[in-house]
């Protein structure tokens, strides 16, 4: 009985503890007003309230393709990406829902592939993911003690949503966007969650692009074909970049065999994304304005992971 | 790769741990068994059929030796004086045959899995110098988890049977727990069956203080893993990788970092595994007594990967020097070179055996056997020079000086590093390169020291921890026990010591983006 006493004491501190190491860690520009399990589970709330300038909404096509810091550094807009493993869409609209209102993104983009998913339950690897996310803040923010300790500039997301992976295994070249006949019918459902994101993006005043990132698995031409009329019916901007030539090399550019991009093919990604955004002439360029002095420390930073 | 260290191996050991106490003490042993043939399972799929090749074989060969002995023992009972030698002579023969029997069928699939690549290669490349126009092609296998460690440790039981230094088991279960045990069945140690079956049979209940002194070994295992050696990791990886680019003290910082990297990674594995024994009541023996103390390389490998290197010596080294051949070419060069150096040269033959085997044993390459050959070379040297220098230390009246002392260590960690360099180079010509860089390019660039990628953050916690792991093994060292010590220490000041290595574990930790963990060295064998 004594010992079984002190094992929950012992637990009861390392809970507080690691909570309190928590909040120390964690970007906190939203922890008043989200809480600090919230600003755990969406992490686009550890940045400054409306310092985004465009969000990407996705899967882990868009956790592998796009990275925000790459664009910071050769175009200077704060982009986020909003994104995670099998995104399910009531859950994604979710984290849409929180990026609009705590960011006010004058772009937002959806990752094209996350309406293709025939389910509403969340994958067991997702629940998993999700539930040690929101439990262990710590896990994920740890490395911000050089911050808190080496820096003056105290915390920050680094890679801004994105998972640096920069394994290689090779995949072969195929033709998988080739034309045919065939017709994608969407699930009723995700055509619903698909207005509904166009119709929150309408309300924020917010441009609506919906991109479908490289993968030789995900996309097809009758997907492409059922988006390019879907961008026309409810008035979307609708970029393939599966149809364009973004010099990826399917051998050196993909960590899983041409189904998702690594670190060397997202830099190829990156930089088409950061053009798609110049051509909005919606955005500006912050670096080396004192504001955004955070994203320019950040890029250092980030340039000393990715060198590592 | 899998590791003692990795997340499946702690998923996996907090299930068994939480179950295992609801089961009766008879029947614990086969819940340990049946879990390590699963978690082999799991790891290596149909490759469980290996060990379980292994175990059986094991098994009865041991029985089939104690049957002849008892055979032999009956006929000696009743024969006349005269015919005594001659049935010892019999009965050893028929022994001998199982032994052999029973180790060609063991060492025959450890060669097929590690060794059978890298010899076709390079008969192939033989073939090809004399330009013979053909060539063999050879299998890709993956070889079951731990051939290298459970073989070994099968053979162990083999031999001590055969040389009846113990009884052959009846019990099959135990012979197979004692072979299939998880938490060493991937990275060792290689234990005894006299030291680990009886007591890993018993089935002893998990108790709470069994249960927080293994986890505080554990906790000090993960500690060396994540927060040292997966940090050290970076800069080891950079420079390998780019030796061509880096000059001789940089190279030489690598290997230094490797070296360090390769025990921390290694002995907090071995951590893991003991603290694994506590729990479960188990005496698992060490593999590590602070190595880095040591004054010369004989030394070091008796502290280092201390039961590989007990094998060795029990097996390999003794039966080669104390064989009828051996025993005649000592007695020639006793003659010749006199009480010292005859058998000290018969001995040099016997290490060569032992280090080629060891290299070997370590991986199919030749920088592993160039590994081998480099410690046969330094411990021959070591050997040869040993008595003249003490007598001049004597002679300088020095021998109990500790500079002395302390320069004998630099210099073995300046060989120890040096043979690791040859470990871990990728192969022959550029362990020599990087060897030659350190003697010859002194001149650093700065570009170098800031291409390393570690930050002054990533530096400070390593040189934080490195001291704080030197400070434990030099108490070690003078024979204080830390954890004892810390047990009598009052609560608040233990907590404090556990919640410090607990939150350094995870703040400090060399995880998440920028970071990747150490390829587990030793878990592949």
């Amino acid at each position: 009985m004594k010992n079984l006493f002190k094992s929950v004491i012992f637990i009861a501190i390392f809970i507080f503890l690691y909570y309190g190491f928590s909040y120390l860690l964690l970007p906190k520009e939203n922890i008043k007003e989200f809480g600090l399990i919230k600003t755990s589970e969406y992490e686009i709330l550890g940045e400054a309230k409306n310092s985004v300038d465009a969000i990407v909404v996705g899967d882990s096509l868009v956790y592998s393709s796009v990275i925000p810091m790459e664009i910071y550094g050769k175009y200077g807009y704060t982009v986020f990406d909003c994104a995670e493993a099998a995104f399910i869409l009531p859950d994604a609209y979710d984290y849409y829902k929180v990026a609009m209102e705590s960011q006010k993104p004058k772009v937002a983009i959806l990752g094209g592939n996350m309406f293709f998913r025939n389910t509403r339950k969340r994958k067991w690897y997702v629940k998993y993911e999700r539930a040690l996310k929101k439990a262990m803040p710590l896990l994920n923010y740890h490395n911000n003690w050089k911050n808190v300790l080496f820096s003056d500039y105290g915390i920050m997301s680094i890679q801004k949503g994105y998972k640096l992976n920069k394994t290689i295994k090779s995949g072969q070249f195929l033709d998988y966007m080739k034309e045919n006949d065939k017709e994608y019918v969407m699930i009723e459902s995700n055509l619903e969650y698909l207005k509904k994101f166009v119709d929150l993006a309408k309300e924020y005043n917010t441009k609506l692009i919906i991109i479908g990132f490289p993968s030789q698995n995900s996309w097809n031409h009758q997907k492409d074909k059922k988006f390019n009329e879907l961008s026309k019916e409810l008035g979307f901007t609708f970029i393939n970049l599966n149809k364009y030539d973004l010099n990826i090399n399917w051998e050196t550019d993909t960590k899983d065999k041409g189904g998702h991009l690594n670190y060397f093919g997202a830099l190829k990604a990156s930089n088409v994304i950061g053009n798609i955004l110049k051509d909005t002439n919606l955005l500006v360029d912050h670096r080396g304005d004192k504001n955004y002095k955070l994203w320019d420390t950040a890029y250092l930073r980030y340039k000393e992971e990715v060198e590592k | 790769m899998h590791s003692v260290l990795s997340k499946y191996y702690n998923y996996f050991f907090l299930i068994v741990i939480v179950f295992y106490n609801l089961f009766p003490k008879k029947i614990r042993p086969y819940v340990l068994l049946l879990s390590s043939l699963l978690f082999f399972y799991l790891l290596s799929g149909w490759r469980v059929l290996f060990i379980l090749i292994t175990i059986i074989t094991i098994y009865l060969s041991t029985l089939w030796m104690k049957k002849i002995d008892d055979k032999k023992n009956i006929e000696l009972n009743s024969c006349n004086v005269d015919d005594k030698k001659s049935i010892k002579e019999k009965y050893k023969r028929q022994k001998r045959l199982v032994l052999i029997l029973c180790l060609i069928i063991n060492v025959f699939f450890l060669f097929i899995f590690k060794y059978l690549k890298f010899f076709t290669i390079n008969i192939n490349l033989l073939l090809d110098l004399f330009n013979a126009g053909y060539e063999f092609n050879y299998l890709k296998l993956i070889a079951p988890i731990g051939i290298s460690f459970y073989t070994l440790q099968a053979l162990s039981y083999l031999f001590d049977v055969y040389n009846g230094k113990i009884e052959a088991d009846k019990n099959f279960f135990r012979v197979a727990l004692f072979m299939a045990f998880f938490p060493s069945i991937m990275e060792g140690p290689i234990t005894r069956y006299s030291d680990t079956a009886e007591n890993l049979f018993e089935g002893n209940k998990i108790t709470y203080q069994n249960l927080c002194f293994g986890l505080q070994r554990i906790l000090w295992g993960l500690f060396k893993k994540i927060v040292i050696a997966d940090r050290l990791n970076i800069l080891v990886k950079t420079v390998f990788s780019g030796y061509m680019e880096y000059s001789g003290p940089v190279i030489f910082l690598g290997a230094l970092s490797y070296t360090i990297m390769l025990y921390m990674d290694f002995s907090g594995a071995m951590d893991v595994v003991c603290g694994i024994g506590n729990i479960f009541n188990v005496n698992v023996p060490e593999n590590f007594k602070q190595p880095f103390f040591s004054k010369n390389i004989s030394e070091f490998w008796t502290r280092w990967h201390i039961s590989l290197g007990t094998w060795f010596k029990d097996y390999i080294y003794y039966p080669t020097s104390l064989s009828k051949p051996m025993k005649k070419m000592t007695n020639n060069l006793r003659k010749l070179l006199g009480n010292h150096y005859g058998p000290l040269l018969s001995g040099t033959v016997a290490l060569l055996v032992v280090w080629l085997l060891n290299g070997l044993w370590h991986g199919a390459g030749w920088t592993y056997i160039l590994f081998g050959l480099y410690h046969f070379v330094m411990i021959s040297i070591g050997n040869i020079t040993r008595t003249p220098f003490n007598k001049l230390y004597v002679k300088l009246n020095i021998q109990n000086s500790k500079i002395l002392k302390g320069l004998q260590i630099i210099k073995t960690v300046f060989l120890v590093i040096l043979g690791e360099l040859i470990f871990r180079a990728e192969t022959v010509g550029s362990a020599f390169i990087m060897i030659k860089k350190i003697f010859t390019n002194f001149k650093v660039s700065s570009w170098e020291v800031s291409s390393l990628g570690l930050d002054v953050p990533d530096l400070f916690i390593l040189i934080v921890a490195l001291i704080a792991i030197f400070v434990i093994s030099v108490l070690r060292e003078k024979g204080i026990s830390v954890r004892e010590k810390l047990a009598n220490k009052n609560i608040v000041f233990r907590w404090f010591i556990y919640y410090l290595l607990i939150f350094s574990i995870i703040v400090f930790g060399a995880f998440g983006p920028g970071y990747a963990p150490v390829d587990p060295i030793y878990a592949d064998f």
